[in-house]
């Protein structure tokens, strides 16, 4: 056992006082007496870890805590139940704690690992709700030259807090966008909507009149109610994915086929480019890895893109063209749009993805930069250039989900 | 003996609109025969009975109120009722220059549709039309 006599000298070292002499009092849960040996060595690095506002604890190989700083301490006597103090097992103490989370075993788990040198480093985001709710960045690292490991604990409720509030407002900007979307393709889809009603009626009338006959004809009644039952089916379709546009709340994130998500948007679209008289042609790989995910986010993005496209070519002379695309490049999917229409020039091209920024005169500029910022938080990309012969091409790739 | 019963022309991109449409004709007694597209009813050779075409302005191939126009050139004595599922005004009233005998909106009222299918049959030559 060392003296600790020899650093009465740095007053910084009570502390450390303190912990060595509650330590003597029980040699047998102390284990890694050179590890002390190390730490006591070098006064610096001890003023150091005394002198930090984050909290810090050093533990030994077994997970038994050697040393730690008053910010820890102090977060210790907040948040935990029991003492854990020197000589206590940390871990032990987690997983005793009446609070665990679901955080709690992975958090005893990673910094075994990192003990047992199996990983260089840990970090985990925690929450505690004692006595208020905080969430911690918590990272443990070895100890350098001896075995054991420093684990700290940064304060980031207040990161986190802003994080939340900006994802927030993000989602009901991106739900505004969409809204305003629907607005754009309402007299469309109304008119989608009218034909399945008005088989549904003819169907439904002729049934009535071959009923009234002198001798029914059973067999076309029998056929006009299993159309009216289809048509019924095909107006739901048209209804949910109006529904799907409206949709407001968390993202989801699930595996997706983007070619099946695709063609589903083509169909909100599909009476929108009759209209117009644009004619789509569509490209799609024969077989797409699953992307991951939110269905409703993307599904607004490539809408936006055709929306774009369509809008770039009304009064444009000549062939309305849409071309859609979907081919895999490495490990990621990338769609691709494709207009024959005005096409932009280099000012505008610069601009396209800023807030607020449109080339058309009702618009609100959201759109593109809206678009931006859900592929950039899908880890994908979205760019856009200039056709060799007319028109713009817009891309965006988004990476293969893992298996 | 030939054939001369009215025979309907139906033009919808809809396979439904087509079949329930041909159905309600058959419950009233009238023979139909559905066209998917504009290049199929110009490559569709007439029977000589009376006949009326049903016509929807959203067509993929063509544009329907083009179509209209070419047809008061190529076919003076086919009426035509136009029907279709964005309504508005304007529409009305260009289909109506372009020749149409009616302008219905869907969902249509089966009554509305059987009278003016039945006007048109019994009105097999049209009139030129008279440009203001």
């Amino acid at each position: 056992m060392i003296s600790a006599l020899e650093y009465t000298e740095l007053t910084d070292l009570i502390h450390w006082l303190s912990v060595i002499k509650e330590s003597s009092n029980d040699m047998t849960s102390f284990r890694g007496t050179g590890q002390r040996t190390l730490l006591l060595a070098d006064p610096l690095s001890q003023a150091l870890l005394l002198s930090l506002k984050e909290h810090v604890v050093i533990l030994d190989r077994d997970g038994v805590v050697v040393a730690f700083n008053d910010a820890w301490q102090n977060l210790v006597r907040e948040c935990a139940t029991d003492e854990i103090g020197p000589g206590a097992n940390l871990l032990d103490g987690y997983r005793a704690t009446a609070q665990a989370g679901p955080q709690t075993p992975e958090l005893v788990l990673g910094i075994e690992s990192v003990l047992n040198g199996t990983r260089e480093e840990f970090s985990i985001e925690y929450s505690c709700t004692v006595p208020r709710p905080r969430c911690f960045l918590v990272t443990a690292v070895p100890l350098q030259g001896a075995k054991g490991a420093v684990v700290s604990y940064n304060d980031i409720t207040e990161r986190k807090k802003v994080e939340e509030e900006s994802r927030r407002a993000r989602e009901e900007l991106a739900h505004s966008v969409r809204v305003s979307m629907m607005g754009e393709l309402m007299a469309s889809l109304a008119h989608e909507l009218n034909q399945p009603l008005a088989a549904i009626r003819s169907n439904a009338q002729a049934a009535l009149r071959f009923l009234a006959a002198p001798v029914p004809d059973l067999e076309e009644v029998r056929a006009a109610l299993a159309e009216i039952v289809e048509d019924d089916r095909w107006a739901s379709e048209v209804i949910r994915r109006l529904r799907m546009l409206a949709r407001r709340g968390k993202s989801e994130r699930t595996r997706l086929d983007f070619n099946e998500v695709l063609r589903d948007t083509l169909q909100l679209v599909r009476t929108e480019v009759i209209e117009r008289s644009v004619s789509v042609t569509v490209e799609l790989a024969p077989s797409l890895p699953p992307v991951l995910g939110d269905r409703v986010q993307l599904q607004q993005v490539f809408l936006n893109l055709v929306l774009n496209a369509v809008e770039a070519m009304a009064g444009a002379e000549g062939f309305r063209t849409l071309g859609v695309r979907t081919v895999v490049e490495g490990d990621a999917v990338t769609v691709s749009v494709q207009d024959s229409g005005r096409g932009l020039g280099d000012a505008d091209l610069e601009r396209i993805f800023d807030a607020f920024y449109t080339t058309k005169p009702e618009g609100l500029g959201m759109g593109l930069s809206i678009s931006l910022s859900i592929i950039e938080a899908h880890g994908g990309r979205l760019w856009g250039g200039r056709n060799a012969d007319r028109g713009m091409t817009f891309h965006f790739s988004l990476p293969a989900a893992p298996a | 003996m030939e054939d001369i019963r009215p025979v309907v022309l139906i033009l919808d991109d809809d396979v439904s609109i087509r079949r329930s449409m041909g159905r309600l004709l058959r419950s009233v007694g009238l023979e139909m025969q559905g066209f998917p597209n504009a290049g199929e009813l110009l490559r569709y050779e007439r029977p000589l009975r009376p006949t009326c075409l049903v016509l929807d302005i959203y067509l993929p191939d063509m544009n329907g109120l083009d179509l209209l126009k070419r047809l008061t050139v190529t076919d003076p004595e086919l009426p035509v009722v136009v029907i279709t599922g964005h309504v508005d005004e304007s529409l009305r009233q260009r289909a109506l220059r372009a020749g149409a005998t009616a302008f219905l909106a869907k969902p249509y009222d089966e009554q509305v549709l059987l009278e003016a299918i039945q006007g048109a049959l019994l009105r097999p030559v049209r009139r030129p039309v008279r440009r203001h």
